[in-house]
């Protein structure tokens, strides 16, 4: 190589996000890097990132109590909120994708093990892209706790996985909303992950009977905010 | 939030108007940034919908497009059956719709690919997509030609940024400002794909395994 370069710098670790390394949730001893994260300068960084078509959403991709013939078990309820930057911009027209368990706490899934009902009416996916002001909603059920095997009588709280992109690819974020007043919230490994406990807060949804349903639906709102602003894309 | 003929037509048994309606628009978001947390083990029944069907064994592939497969291994050398790897870049646009089977995502003015691959029982992953093109930055900011990946997994709490550089682009691989400034030469090489079987092979390590170094991955 005929021109020398300065190394990438690295990364400093402290974050609002979780470490890579968190040994009470076991899964990570083994799924952490041990080298520390490379900085690309920004300019170097890819400023755009994936744009999806209304041909990827399907009309009622957004409701997961519509996808089969009858009504899923469980308490039904409407998430919505907004996907903004950094800046408290709104992100338009990004896809959003969410799963869950269903309302007994089981999921639609070969692997799940977990002895409790399956449900034939819930599926436990769904899909939407964000409107103008960055506004997203979904109907569903109440998701239910489950067990599982990280710790003696370990319970996950109740949470629905969500899977969104920004304006960059590096804006890519996937996380898991709460429900308030959860006691498991306390003895969860993985909410308790993120040290900062008005971070960790924001994993929370809150309670918004303007956004259910009068005699239909529980509102609960659950915006999300991406760790930008990045720089406008310059083509 | 919603007008009164929305809300007449809420309630079991009675359709509702196709996607989503603003519902919380109001408000400005005023949050912080939202943390990550892990995929969890059920990731696929989120990602598959939009995940790479690869094209049917010995069917030809269409022209422009790449095949690049390869394993997610833990610290112990192990495959992780429970990862997603996506890709992103740009492309020239393609010059023939994709082969039989084959599941390409052109995002936005169709020069810009998005691709998805959940890893199988072994760890193995395959994205079919098109064939990364030189980025242009002026001088030394050229940048080869490479796809931008995000693994996500179980026991990941974050996602995990790396790069895919192509083998058979070595004179532009000598050149990119990101390749040249990996300072440590056997990790900037897990940068680098080899040439497969059609395939482009390229494993992701996120830990040391086996004798191989950790893949250099991205902040």
């Amino acid at each position: 190589m005929s021109i020398e370069i300065d190394p990438l710098e690295e990364v400093d670790p402290a974050s609002l996000d979780p470490p890579y390394a968190h040994p009470p949730y076991r899964s990570t001893v083994l799924r952490s890097p041990r080298h520390r994260l490379l900085k690309i300068p920004a300019h170097l960084e890819s400023c755009t990132g994936p744009v999806f078509g209304e041909d990827v959403v399907g009309a009622l991709d957004h409701d997961l109590t519509r996808q089969h013939d009858g009504a899923p078990v469980g308490e039904r309820i409407v998430v919505a909120g907004r996907l903004c930057d950094g800046g408290g911009r709104p992100v338009a027209s990004q896809l959003v994708e969410v799963w869950q368990a269903n309302a007994a706490g089981r999921y639609a899934h070969r692997d799940d093990d977990h002895d409790a009902a399956l449900d034939p009416n819930f599926t436990g996916y769904g899909r939407c892209l964000t409107g103008p002001d960055g506004s997203f909603r979904f109907v569903t059920v109440r998701p239910g706790a489950y067990p599982w095997n990280n710790h003696p009588n370990a319970w996950r709280p109740a949470h629905i996985h969500f899977s969104v992109f920004g304006r960059a690819f590096t804006d890519r974020l996937v996380t898991q909303m709460y429900f308030p007043g959860d006691p498991l919230l306390g003895f969860d490994p993985i909410f308790n992950s993120v040290t900062d406990p008005s971070a960790r807060a924001r994993l929370v949804a809150s309670l918004d009977l303007e956004l259910g349903e009068p005699a239909a639906a529980l509102g609960f709102r659950y915006d999300i905010v991406l760790d930008g602003p990045r720089p406008t894309p310059s083509g | 939030m919603s007008g009164t003929d929305e809300r007449a037509e809420a309630g079991p048994g009675r359709r509702r108007a196709p996607g989503p309606r603003p519902g919380a628009g109001a408000a400005p978001c005023t949050n912080g940034p939202t943390p990550w947390q892990t995929v969890g083990p059920y990731l696929a029944l989120g990602f598959s919908p939009l995940a790479s069907r690869s094209a049917a064994p010995g069917a030809p592939e269409a022209r422009g497009t790449i095949r690049v497969t390869g394993f997610v291994l833990d610290g112990a050398g192990v495959g992780i059956p429970d990862a997603v790897v996506e890709s992103w870049h740009t492309a020239t646009a393609l010059a023939a719709p994709p082969g039989d089977g084959a599941y390409i995502h052109p995002a936005g003015d169709g020069t810009a690919f998005f691709a998805r691959g959940l890893t199988g029982p072994r760890g193995e992953y395959e994205l079919v997509t098109a064939r990364p093109a030189h980025r242009p930055g002026g001088g030394d900011e050229d940048q080869a030609p490479h796809l931008e990946i995000v693994v996500l997994a179980r026991g990941l709490l974050r996602a995990l940024r790396t790069r895919v550089y192509l083998p058979d682009e070595a004179e532009a691989n000598e050149r990119d400002p990101v390749l040249r400034a990996v300072a440590d030469p056997a990790r900037r090489a897990t940068l680098l794909a080899a040439l497969g079987d059609g395939a482009y092979r390229f494993d992701i390590r996120i830990q040391a395994s086996g004798g191989e170094p950790e893949t250099v991955f991205f902040g």
